[in-house]
């Protein structure tokens, strides 16, 4: 069986298919559950390559960065709050006779499916996303900005929240395993030194063979 | 030229029909670009609560119109390309459901399919396929769109600082 037909035959989506067809309200929320996933991973990519582009000045960067960050974590709640409301399908029923009550279909049931998407869509990504969210997300970028993206008053570079989680580089997996012993190298390890010798307890002085701290000179600074 | 109440019914019902027939993905891609064009930058400038500086709420809001450019084009044309692909394997019969395949050993239709048809089980069958062929494409087309939003929004950020560069004038010395 070809890696396709193992989806196509499998019993959890001939399920979902079938919930597709014979249930509009669900096929409506299913797209409105996409649509948010789709947004939920986006604004994290925006927040993240906002944060990373030079090319937007400093001092207008953590804004722009704040307001994807606020517009992600509101826009998934309320998208799927209103998204779910609309494609009830009392609403949509009211609606549907409301607009299209003499109107003549070739195939009804794909126009009812289709209706119910687009309002579920339009009420969820256009309503909710474009003019709820903004309202909500600006001025809560805004404390964002002041509360959460400090600025190093040292290097003058500005930290982003969640920043370390979004970059997983080597440098990083150093970052937090340095992090920890920070406090005790702050204490003990001269910036002149490219390594130095980490400082042993009592009882560890045979338990810890980690000597060796590279680059403590970054670390410190 | 005066519209009757029907007329106007019947040309939205039209409508509805052509754009449903795009799909439930492209559809949500459309209305998701068509917002963010036209209304999001609206609300991030003109937006009551806010008291951030001019500068940078026409920063924040020229990246929206042009994020929801180059989004659509790119979606519009990586999904037509998927669809094509999925289209020719399900000609060549690559493609089979377990909902279709009950269906044709005499199990049963979903009703909404038979009805669309009038009852007629042949005609239903080839329905109930190409309902389930559109909800596959849908799903796979969501999974793409997301794959796709890492090059997009990266050629998007690199695009937009240059238009917001070259219609902001930033006579602003603020530093923070």
């Amino acid at each position: 069986m070809s890696k396709i037909n193992a989806i196509t035959q499998s019993n959890f989506f001939n399920k979902h298919l079938s919930k597709v067809i014979n249930d509009d309200a669900f096929a409506a929320k299913t797209i409105v559950v996409c649509s948010v996933a789709k947004d939920v991973f986006a604004y994290t990519v925006r927040y993240k390559t906002t944060m990373d582009n030079e090319k937007i000045p400093e001092k207008r960067r953590p804004f722009v960065a704040a307001m994807d960050l606020a517009s992600g974590v509101v826009t998934a709640i309320a998208q799927i709050v209103v998204g779910f409301a609309i494609a009830s399908p009392k609403l949509q029923g009211k609606l549907w006779n409301t607009i299209f009550k003499d109107a003549q279909f070739k195939n009804i049931g794909l126009a009812k499916k289709g209706f119910a998407t687009i309002l579920a869509l339009v009420g969820s990504g256009v309503i909710t996303e474009r003019v709820l969210v903004p309202l909500i997300a600006t001025p809560m970028a805004e404390k964002m900005k002041n509360k959460y993206f400090t600025k190093d008053e040292k290097t003058g570079k500005t930290h982003y929240p969640f920043y370390e989680y979004l970059h997983w580089s080597s440098k990083n997996l150093e970052y937090f395993e340095t992090k920890a012993k920070t406090k005790e190298a702050d204490l003990v390890a001269p910036d002149t030194f490219d390594f130095y010798i980490r400082p042993q307890r009592p009882n560890e002085l045979f338990a810890d063979t980690h000597f060796f701290v590279p680059r403590m000179k970054e670390i410190n600074r | 030229m005066k519209v009757t109440p029907i007329r106007f019914n019947q040309r939205m019902a039209n409508s509805l029909e052509r754009f449903s027939s795009q799909g439930g993905e492209k559809i949500a891609n459309y209305i998701n670009a068509a917002g963010k064009f036209a209304i999001a930058p609206l609300m991030i400038m003109y937006n009551p609560f806010s008291k951030e500086s001019k500068e940078n709420k026409e920063w924040a809001a020229i990246k929206q119109p042009i994020e929801a450019l180059v989004t659509i084009a790119a979606q519009l044309a990586a999904l037509g390309l998927l669809y094509k692909r999925i289209d020719k394997l399900a000609a060549k019969g690559k493609i089979n459901f377990k909902l279709v395949d009950d269906a044709k050993k005499g199990g049963e239709i979903p009703k909404p399919i038979l009805d669309a048809v009038s009852g007629n089980r042949t005609k239903a069958i080839d329905e109930l396929y190409k309902n389930c062929l559109d909800i596959f494409k849908d799903r796979v087309g969501t999974v793409l769109t997301i794959a796709l939003y890492v090059p997009v929004l990266a050629l998007s950020n690199r695009i937009f600082p240059k238009v917001a560069d070259f219609l902001i004038k930033d006579n602003d010395d603020e530093q923070n």
